[in-house]
């Protein structure tokens, strides 16, 4: 296979081939390499890339193969990951001056399984500041749209979106406290799961909130983030945090058969300020979706005007906690958003937190209520991706029109702890022509769900394999 | 710089501490930044006037969003809850 083409094939296509001995992991990570040297002057969705390193491992990773000591199907695959999360040796930014040399001393739990499973490092991502800033002030210049580098790729993970999308990696992880990993997947035309809440591993991450907090895969396909979220998921000592309930074989769910499935449609709340081509896109989808054999289910999900208030409550007072000695010492460093936002948060009482959290059961009581009645339940996934400069700069002074639909389509799962995920299903007319996607949610720890309706939308369409103009 | 209790008080009731009787009926008061300054120190923040000067248009919108918030009816068997529900 040429070296042109390498970097647009999927881990699904390119494990065989690596397992076969028809490519090698030198081949795969190198055509990588220099995809990033070719574009990231421009796409920014890198703060380090760890070239040597790469090579060394797939050198690695070419001999283990050719002595039949084959891992498994992330066996020389490129990976990259949000520069929040800790990588033993390599610098560990979380996108902040304050950490600018950090070299972690420690791996992640989350990095340690895919290097475990052969998959190989090429850089840490692009991140704004400690996952709240405005993208706009802090270590880097901020990550840019692969389909339009006038336009955000949406945060914060931002370098895991476009490091996709620019085909710069065939796999990322990325963070989820509000929407961080599924903002990015919409705006990139990529697929990101939040996972259910304790699904993977914390440890060696830099937290927002506690109990907010959730990594996930992202990748171009569904097939993909099943395959990368088989490896990283499962109880880990380090993380209290991390669940014990077995991880399911997920290549089961990936039949493309989605007879009998239920899906629910919210009828109120969840639609406000949806962009026009985006409503139309996601009717198309049920529409498509339901002449595969799903049915499709109203629902409603009361108190969900709720959410959004107590989601900022408990993340800005956790935030605050979490981030209480960073504030008192380097202030004058901090992106002046994040100051801003740690700042605000001082005023909440407990409370206001407490009272943020009976919400929370109250939700996670309509959640459990909602799915007695379908399989997965679809939201939108916001609107198109906004341009860079229009993004919100040391301030949180509301918009008028709003800018996105409500948060709520992103933070209903972060508050209620269900997985999760975002995936592709247009692209609006332009110019520029910007990716569109649709979100489904489903039962706590029933990724497979998901990934089910997902890989079927996939089968039946090609959003997922456009390319942005800048990669052809 | 001395600071009333009343405004002390009024500053309290921004940060949801004071609740309860005349004080969570009334209309919401006006912030300034003397009672949030008092407030930020009761908290052990102790925020400059620079910094309560920025913070202050914000705490203003937040306001009405905590409202809607603190204004909530739950019933009594409705506890907080993290995570998952087992």
């Amino acid at each position: 296979m040429p070296a042109s083409e390498i970097v647009f094939q999927s881990a699904a296509d390119l494990a065989p081939l690596l397992r076969r001995r028809k490519l090698s992991p030198v081949e795969v990570v190198r055509a990588h390499l220099d995809q990033i040297k070719a574009l990231d002057a421009k796409v920014q969705a890198f703060i380090t890339v760890t070239g040597d390193h790469a090579l060394e491992q797939a050198r690695i990773a070419e001999k283990e193969i050719a002595a039949g000591r084959y891992r498994g199907p992330l066996h020389g695959i490129p990976y990259a990951v949000k520069d929040l999360i800790a990588t033993k040796g390599i610098r560990t930014t979380n996108g902040s001056k304050v950490n600018a040399n950090w070299v972690p001393d420690h791996e992640s739990t989350a990095t340690a399984r895919l290097n475990q499973a052969g998959a190989i490092l090429v850089g840490k991502l692009n991140t704004i500041e400690f996952a709240m800033g405005s993208g706009q002030k802090s270590l880097t210049a901020p990550a840019r749209n692969p389909w339009d580098l006038e336009y955000s790729p949406s945060g914060s993970s931002t370098g895991s979106g476009a490091a996709l999308a620019a085909r710069m990696a065939t796999l990322t992880l990325g963070s989820d406290t509000g929407g961080s990993i599924r903002g990015p997947a919409k705006s990139c035309g990529i697929v990101g799961l939040k996972p259910t809440y304790g699904r993977i591993s914390l440890y060696g991450v830099t937290g927002l909130s506690w109990t907010l907090d959730h990594l996930g895969p992202m990748a171009r396909t569904v097939a993909d983030v099943a395959r990368m979220l088989q490896v990283v998921a499962g109880a880990d000592p380090l993380d209290r945090n991390a669940a014990a309930e077995p991880v399911p074989d997920y290549a089961k769910a990936l039949t493309g058969n989605i007879k009998g499935i239920r899906i629910g449609v919210p009828t109120e709340h969840f639609f406000e300020h949806v962009h026009p081509e985006t409503d139309a896109a996601l009717r198309r989808a049920l529409s498509l979706l339901k002449d595969m054999g799903a049915s499709l289910v109203d629902v409603t999900v009361r108190h969900a005007a709720l959410c959004g208030t107590a989601s900022a409550v408990i993340l800005g007072s956790e935030a605050s906690a979490y981030h209480e000695k960073r504030l008192k010492q380097h202030a004058d460093v901090l992106d002046p958003l994040v100051r801003e936002r740690l700042e605000i948060a001082t005023f909440y009482s407990a409370v206001d937190y407490i009272k943020a959290h009976r919400v929370r059961t109250m939700l996670m009581e309509e959640m459990r209520r909602v799915f007695e009645t379908c399989d997965v339940m679809m939201l939108p996934a916001g609107n198109p991706a906004p341009r860079l400069d229009s993004e919100t700069v040391g301030t949180d002074a509301p918009r008028d029109p709003p800018p996105d639909p409500r948060p709520d389509v992103f933070n209903l799962a972060n508050v209620t702890g269900v997985p999760a995920i975002v995936l592709p299903c247009g692209f609006t007319a332009g110019p520029p022509p910007l990716p569109l996607a649709i979100q489904f949610y489903a039962r706590p720890f029933d990724e497979a769900a998901l990934f089910r309706v997902g890989h079927a939308y996939q089968s039946a369409t090609d959003w997922h394999t456009r390319k942005p103009p800048l990669t052809v | 710089m001395t600071i009333a209790r009343r405004r002390l008080l009024q500053g309290l009731a921004l940060a949801g501490s004071a609740q309860t009787g005349t004080h969570a009926q009334a209309p919401a008061p006006a912030l300034t930044i003397d009672a949030l300054g008092a407030v930020s120190r009761f908290h052990g923040i102790d925020l400059n006037r620079e910094r309560l000067e920025i913070l202050k248009p914000v705490l203003e919108r937040r306001l009405k969003q905590l409202e809607t918030l603190r204004n909530v009816d739950f019933d009594d068997s409705v506890g907080p809850t993290q995570g998952i529900l087992k």
